[in-house]
């Protein structure tokens, strides 16, 4: 058992931390982009000319997925007769884009949502709707550093 | 200069040329006219003119109503591109010309709506039939009307149980409630929701009987046919087939107005223009003989104007210079081709007041270079290069829409710029090409030739920590020149308005700070990475290798005075406001006061510095993310070993990475420039420059030899 653990546990962990980045990652853009979808389409409903504008709101809470996506490709690259440490620290490596993807995506959804009802009101204003967006993002992208920069130092 | 120096103008003519006044600064299109307010003069006074333009917009509604009603019958042919070509020309009598027929145009769009109105009353009514059917369905294939109350000797009962139950059951149930009556039933239709019966007794019974229904839940229907439930069906039927035709007849008329489209567009123009012209009218005052018109002009106008005005007209003109500090004087920018592209964003977060500086073709330079490095992809670059290219050699572009073309050719180009440094071509196509020139489709590539980390040179650049950290580096180090160049616009701005002791030391701390931050950052995240990297230099491609290189060298040369640099920046930032107090030759007080206040502006200083450097991470972020996705949607392409199959994946694949990261990019590029460039100093808040113009969409006046 032990043997089994040490020969494949490396890979297994590091494939788990891939698995996790692009999962919860991606559950946070799945979650931010449904709630800007429903407001992007209460505001189209009113004045479909303004679709443009929702729909690149709506497209703002979609980069943590991506960012999840990188971090798990990354891991990927590295898998393949992984000892236990290694494999560990690629799990690990992988957790601050996983979990705080998480919550900016999640967030920046909100943010995104609000900025829709910017647009309903003030369409002239979105660029600003924009920006409160893009400033949820920043933490993602922090995120995204260290993890990179952690699974660097692997291997 | 950028933003245009406004002067006030004062004008007083004749009162019976004040509407070809008006027309004429309405063509010019360069005069934002104010509401006249002369007090202490009771000769003056204003004619509301508010009835007239409510009346024009009203035109214009109806007019619009009516040409929204036909492009939605008889679609107007357009084209993907056609929002890019020019408007029509068209000369001033022309358009009077025109004009004149407009209340002919105006009642062919009232007859437009009221056709309209009748298809939509038409559609209430088939939703209302229909509903009216539904009701009645369940009691098709009764052939007694559902009023039918019986004969001289029985009572009958035509009616419904809310849930599905068999005849056998209902007779069992009334059978234990009224055992000595005599009666029959019949279940005309039972679905899931309910059952519709017919039951019949004898008249004597008639009250226990239907007592004895009710408590089994049975209802009459709310609304009983006066014949078979068939014939109301019938007549209801009919009345949805009139509809339709209605429906359909009124279509064929609404089309036969096709020809008439461009009419109606003119006629929209028309009476926006004659609202326009009459709320400017309002802001004037007048005496029984002359009129008085007050507006801001940019000062480049002037000229031409007072000219052709005086030529034409008598008047009395006078031209004064606007009182910047207590008016708010509306702003006006001009710019070159490249500095036009910018407007945009920068309107998008605020005009510059008169005070600021106009930021926009300060900061083009760095926009278009940050895009691409976001970008990072020749060969997407080069898509946006040819379709700006295609839409500005097919179309003779108005302004407005040819900097939008011009902006889209230049992201294109800082994109190509990048991607041909960091060898991105569709991501990595070209080492998918050569393998498939030889070796074929048929023949698997080998895994290590697949590795997604080695997809771009830029990523084989990356294949270590530490060549990710050495374009982190890079993009740290482009944060920072323009960040401090953001503080020398800073400078010049501050220097521009005479407090040139303030523009150095109110910039120059921040700035050597920034320059020392950088080692510090170096040698935190990554060690030595980069003095360790550059001697590796098989690995870290073209531009990218000699600029490392370089830094590595300047690193290595100065690091130790760089930290100097930063301690330097420190004390001055911690010294500034007191130099500042000393300079103005304020009390000690304040002076001393001042150091606290320089003590807290180095702890801003310090944070929002690393901040600031920290956020172009992004651009690291932004371009891993499309070179990466870009690699894997080829690996996508080649993995069916279908050539049609690649072309449609690749395709699809790229279209989809293109835009979502287009968007990203977009938006970034502007966060760059809005939180961490104009943070430096811009202010913004200015009101924009409405001048009465002609706002036509469907053509512009040319003007007449």
């Amino acid at each position: 058992m032990f043997q089994i653990v040490q020969a494949f546990g490396g890979d297994a962990l590091a494939i788990l931390g891939a698995a996790l980045a692009a999962i919860i990652a991606g559950m946070g853009s799945a979650k931010g982009v449904g709630i800007v979808g429903e407001a992007a389409a209460g505001v189209v409903s009113e004045d479909p000319g303004k679709f443009g504008k929702v729909l690149i709101l709506e497209i703002l809470p979609g980069t943590q997925g991506l960012y999840g996506l990188l971090a798990a490709i990354m891991v990927m690259g590295k898998v393949g007769g992984l000892d236990l440490a290694s494999g560990a620290m690629l799990f690990f490596a992988s957790l601050p884009i996983a979990i705080v993807g998480y919550f900016s995506g999640k967030s920046q959804g909100r943010v995104a949502a609000a900025g829709c009802s910017l647009v309903a009101k003030k369409p002239e204003q979105s660029g600003k709707g924009i920006i409160f967006a893009a400033m949820v993002e920043t933490y993602a992208i922090l995120a995204l550093l260290i993890s990179i920069l952690l699974i660097g130092k692997v291997g | 200069m950028a933003i245009l120096n406004m002067k006030r103008i004062e004008l007083l003519a004749m009162l019976n040329d004040s509407k070809a006044i008006v027309d004429l600064i309405q063509q010019s299109g360069c005069v934002e006219v104010l509401d006249y307010q002369e007090e202490d003069n009771k000769n003056f006074y204003k004619l509301s003119m508010s009835s007239t333009v409510s009346q024009f917009e009203k035109f214009q509604v109806i007019a619009t109503q009516a040409l929204e009603v036909l492009n939605k019958y008889v679609p107007k042919e357009s084209g993907l591109l056609d929002s890019f070509a020019p408007r029509p020309d068209m000369t001033v009598t022309d358009f009077y010309k025109k004009a004149q027929e407009a209340d002919a145009v105006l009642s062919k769009c009232y007859s437009i709506n009221a056709l309209y109105k009748e298809i939509q009353d038409a559609n209430t009514e088939i939703i209302r039939c229909q509903t009216s059917i539904d009701q009645v369905m369940p009691w098709a294939t009764l052939d007694i009307p559902s009023s039918y109350k019986g004969t001289q000797f029985t009572s009958v009962f035509v009616g419904s149980i809310g849930e599905p139950i068999t005849g056998e059951e209902i007779d069992a149930k009334l059978a234990g409630l009224v055992p000595e009556i005599d009666f029959k039933t019949e279940v005309v239709l039972a679905d899931k929701n309910q059952t519709c019966l017919v039951a019949i007794c004898h008249k004597d019974y008639a009250k226990d009987f239907e007592q004895a229904l009710r408590s089994i839940g049975f209802v009459t229907p709310s609304d009983p046919t006066k014949h078979e439930p068939r014939v109301r069906i019938e007549r209801l039927e009919a009345q949805i087939e009139k509809c339709k035709e209605k429906i359909t007849e009124n279509e064929e008329k609404i089309k036969t107005f096709a020809e008439f489209r461009g009419d109606m567009e003119f006629l929209v123009d028309y009476f926006t223009l004659r609202a326009d012209k009459y709320q400017a009218l309002d802001k004037i005052s007048m005496s029984d003989n002359v009129f008085v018109l007050t507006g801001y002009v940019p000062e480049i106008y002037v000229e031409g104007l007072t000219n052709k005005l005086s030529s034409l007209f008598d008047v009395a003109i006078s031209i004064t210079d606007p009182d910047y500090e207590t008016e708010d004087v509306p702003v006006l920018l001009d710019n070159g081709a490249i500095g036009k592209t910018m407007e945009s964003i920068t309107e998008m977060y605020a005009l510059p007041t008169h005070k600021d500086i106009d930021p926009n073709k300060f900061m083009a330079v760095f926009y278009y270079l940050l895009f691409g490095l976001m970008l990072g992809d020749a060969g997407y670059g080069l898509i946006m290069v040819l379709a700006c290219l295609f839409v500005k050699f097919k179309f003779k572009l108005e302004p407005a829409k040819a900097a939008t073309v011009n902006y889209g050719l230049l992201c294109g180009l800082g994109t190509t710029f990048w991607g041909i440094l960091l060898n991105g071509w569709f991501g990595d196509l070209p080492k998918y090409l050569s393998w498939i020139f030889s070796h074929g489709f048929k023949e698997a590539m080998p895994a290590d030739y697949i590795n997604p980390m080695s997809k771009l040179s830029f990523f084989e650049a990356m294949e270590t920590s530490d060549a990710t950290v050495v374009f982190l580096m890079f993009c740290l180090m482009i944060g920072v020149i323009h960040l401090v160049y953001g503080l020398f616009i800073n400078i010049y701005n501050v220097w521009r308005h005479g407090n040139k002791f303030e523009a150095v030391a109110e910039n120059v701390p921040m700035i050597l700070i920034l320059i020392g931050f950088l080692p510090l950052i170096d040698s935190q995240i990554s060690g030595v990475a980069l003095r360790r990297y550059a001697h590796d230099d098989t690995v870290v491609h073209g531009t990218i290798q000699k600029v490392c290189q370089g830094l590595e060298v300047f690193f290595d040369s100065c690091s130790t005075y760089l930290i100097y640099v930063l301690a330097a920046g420190a004390a001055l930032t911690v010294l500034a406001p007191a130099l500042i107090a000393i300079k103005n030759r304020q009390k000690f007080g304040k002076v001393a006061g001042g150091i606290g206040a320089g003590l807290y502006a180095l702890y801003n200083a310090a944070s929002g510095a690393l901040g600031d450097i920290l956020s172009y991470a992004r651009l690291l972020a932004l371009g891993l993310c499309t070179g990466i996705i870009a690699g894997v949607i080829n690996q996508l392409a080649v993995m069916p070993k279908n050539p049609i199959l690649f072309v449609v994946i690749f395709l699809f694949g790229h279209t989809v990475n293109i835009a979502i990261n287009l968007i990203g990019t977009y938006v970034h590029t502007n966060r760059l420039q809005y939180v961490e460039l104009f943070a430096k100093f811009y202010e913004g808040g200015g009101t924009e420059f409405t001048p009465l113009s002609v706002k036509s969409k469907s053509f512009k006046f040319k003007e007449e030899k």
